[in-house]
């Protein structure tokens, strides 16, 4: 599903990424774990198109990332900060990028992706909403189009463990049964081990690494040497 | 297009006192303004009492040239009435014409054609009477003129041609040639007289909708910085796809308000607008949302935005000679008038250079390689 081929990031001389390459396959759910600073951002932002890699080179369903209108179809990408407007209900929020997205869904649709995730406020407006809520959200929106891949950036970040519980269900559910491909930054270790078929460390630091290792996680370290 | 109207009804929905109040001051500032330009120069213009009873072809076209006059506001009254106006200085003056007023002018008796009658307090009698002294010498020369021509036919045993021939003949070549409209200047000098007050009207609308236009246009800093707006690059409509159409639509409300505004003025208030003068306000109006659409693309902070637009507004008021005088910038850099955005619009003609460079840095922007890559967050 995702092929990633010596890709390498640089911001001016500072080297992020030093020739990475991976693959994750149709339906896996893969955590990408490494330290602050170790470029998991960054990588997810370059498979999202987000930002430009300074080499290599990545395919995503076969396509390669110079299809960008294609390669953004399959992505549902759930940004690290929460992207919701504030002064609209989640109602409205759904259907204001419904009506952007590439695919028309029904209320009802909508209504019961919100539902899947145990967000029950469908006329609340956003601004009153908690932390979790709000998370829950944030990637139902990114899951309207029915994306066949899932780039998600500390998706549970700051909530409580029933929300994180109830998106890393969903998550595993969606995996399972519509055989949906995510790739999943998170530092919590209960949630990458719960959750995820495989991990990938990126980073100079072993800690993770020994960490999963020791919790039977398949544990994939990338080359990642920087300068 | 109609999902991106749904989207942007839904954050106009939110905003909507704010987005309209930008909206429409333009068109309520204008109109407010004709409104009290119009009932202050109402009030200012002097009262003149007419007292006549004749209906002859002559004396009506002399009360028609009257009521032409620029600041006189004609009333006509019985004697009595009139007499009584004045002592209470309801009138500044009243003039009496008598019966017969159209035999008076063909025989040229000038003795009694007029009466006029004064308060101790007339200040404007003295211009108001030599300027109906004018129409009716006008019109006097304009009969003997006719006499004289008669008597020589006459003379010469040919068919003459008949007075009204003459007087008709006469009034042509009064009107080719405009022989009583003449405007001093100094030597080497344009007349810069403008043609009528509605300049007054349009530099309120300038000023009004560039400052509107600017507040409103904070939507592009606010909706482009916030962190919904990466989603976009995720949906049908790329970022800039998605800003164009949003523009697009802006702009359709702006030109249907400045259309309405168009109606309101000349169906509400009888005001004349040159149809090239609504062209060159429409393309100002393109003009400006398209360079001010540009210009909030370079903002990240809504308040770098607006200290920006208030700097420019100061900028380009202070410099269009609306309020301050621009005449010796004027004559040492012709070009200044050609090189300013509002200095066309203000003299109702079409900002060509600003119309082209908007429209290529538009066009630039647009198929420019879409900074699809750069980060958002």
């Amino acid at each position: 599903m995702l092929k990633v081929h010596e890709l390498s990031k640089n911001y001016g001389k500072k080297q992020v990424l030093n020739h990475v390459s991976f693959e994750v396959h149709k339906g896996e759910i893969v955590g990408l774990v490494g330290e602050n600073g170790a470029g998991k951002s960054t990588l997810l932002h370059i498979l999202a198109t987000l930002q430009k890699q300074s080499s290599g080179h990545f395919t995503i369903d076969g396509q390669p990332d110079k299809n960008l209108r294609h390669i953004r179809k399959q992505i549902g990408f759930v940004p690290q900060e929460i992207a919701l407007w504030e002064d609209f209900t989640v109602k409205e929020n759904m259907k204001f990028f419904e009506k952007l997205s590439w695919k028309r869904v029904s209320d009802e649709t909508l209504k019961a992706l919100c539902e899947a995730m145990h967000l029950h406020v469908w006329d609340t407006l956003v601004r009153s909403l908690s932390g979790g809520m709000k998370r829950k959200l944030n990637m139902a929106i990114s899951l309207i189009h029915d994306p066949p891949i899932l780039l998600l950036d500390e998706p549970t970040v700051g909530i409580d463990l029933k929300s994180k519980k109830e998106i890393a269900n969903y998550l595993t559910h969606v995996s399972s049964a519509n055989d949906k491909t995510i790739l999943y930054i998170s530092h919590d270790m209960d949630e990458i081990t719960s959750m995820c078929d495989r991990v990938i460390s990126i980073g100079d630091d072993p800690f993770y690494e020994q960490i999963l290792t020791q919790a039977g996680m398949e544990v994939t370290k990338l080359n990642n040497s920087r300068d | 297009m109609i999902q991106l109207i749904q989207t942007r009804w839904m954050h106009i929905r939110n905003h909507y006192k704010s987005l309209f109040f930008w909206l429409l001051l333009p068109l309520f500032a204008t109109t407010i303004f004709t409104t009290i330009d119009t009932t202050v120069e109402d009030q200012l213009r002097i009262p003149v009492g007419i007292v006549t009873e004749d209906k002859t072809p002559l004396l009506q076209e002399l009360l028609e040239s009257i009521e032409d006059i620029p600041h006189v506001d004609v009333h006509y009254v019985s004697y009595e009435e009139g007499m009584h106006q004045l002592e209470n200085h309801q009138l500044d003056s009243m003039y009496v014409f008598p019966e017969h007023y159209d035999d008076s002018v063909h025989t040229n008796e000038r003795r009694g054609i007029v009466s006029q009658y004064t308060s101790n307090i007339s200040f404007a009698a003295i211009p108001v009477r030599e300027s109906i002294v004018s129409f009716i010498q006008e019109q006097l020369n304009r009969s003997k003129a006719a006499n004289t021509i008669e008597k020589l036919f006459q003379t010469h045993h040919e068919v003459p041609p008949t007075k009204e021939e003459v007087a008709e003949i006469s009034r042509e070549i009064q009107a080719n040639e405009k022989l009583i409209e003449t405007t001093l200047l100094f030597s080497e000098e344009h007349s810069t007289t403008p043609a009528s007050s509605f300049i007054s009207m349009i530099d309120i609308w300038v000023i009004f909708t560039l400052f509107s236009t600017m507040m409103i246009f904070e939507w592009v800093v606010r909706e482009r910085n916030h962190p919904t707006y990466i989603r976009v690059n995720f949906t049908n409509y790329q970022p800039k796809k998605y800003a164009i159409y949003q523009l697009m639509i802006y702009l359709f409300l702006f030109i249907l308000v400045d259309l309405c505004m168009f109606a309101v003025l000349t169906y509400g208030m009888d005001v004349s607008i040159r149809l090239f003068s609504m062209v060159s306000m429409i393309v100002f109006r393109i003009t400006i949302v398209c360079s001010i659409f540009l210009l909030a693309l370079l903002f990240k902070q809504r308040f770098s935005y607006l200290m920006v637009c208030v700097f420019l507004f100061i900028l380009l008021i202070g410099t269009s000679g609306m309020i301050l005088p621009i005449d010796g910038i004027l004559r040492h850099f012709p070009l200044f008038a050609t090189l300013h955005p509002l200095q066309p619009v203000i003299h109702g003609e079409i900002s060509y250079v600003w119309l082209i460079f908007s429209s290529v840095m538009s066009v630039l922007w647009l198929v420019t390689k879409e900074d699809i890559h750069a980060k958002s967050s």
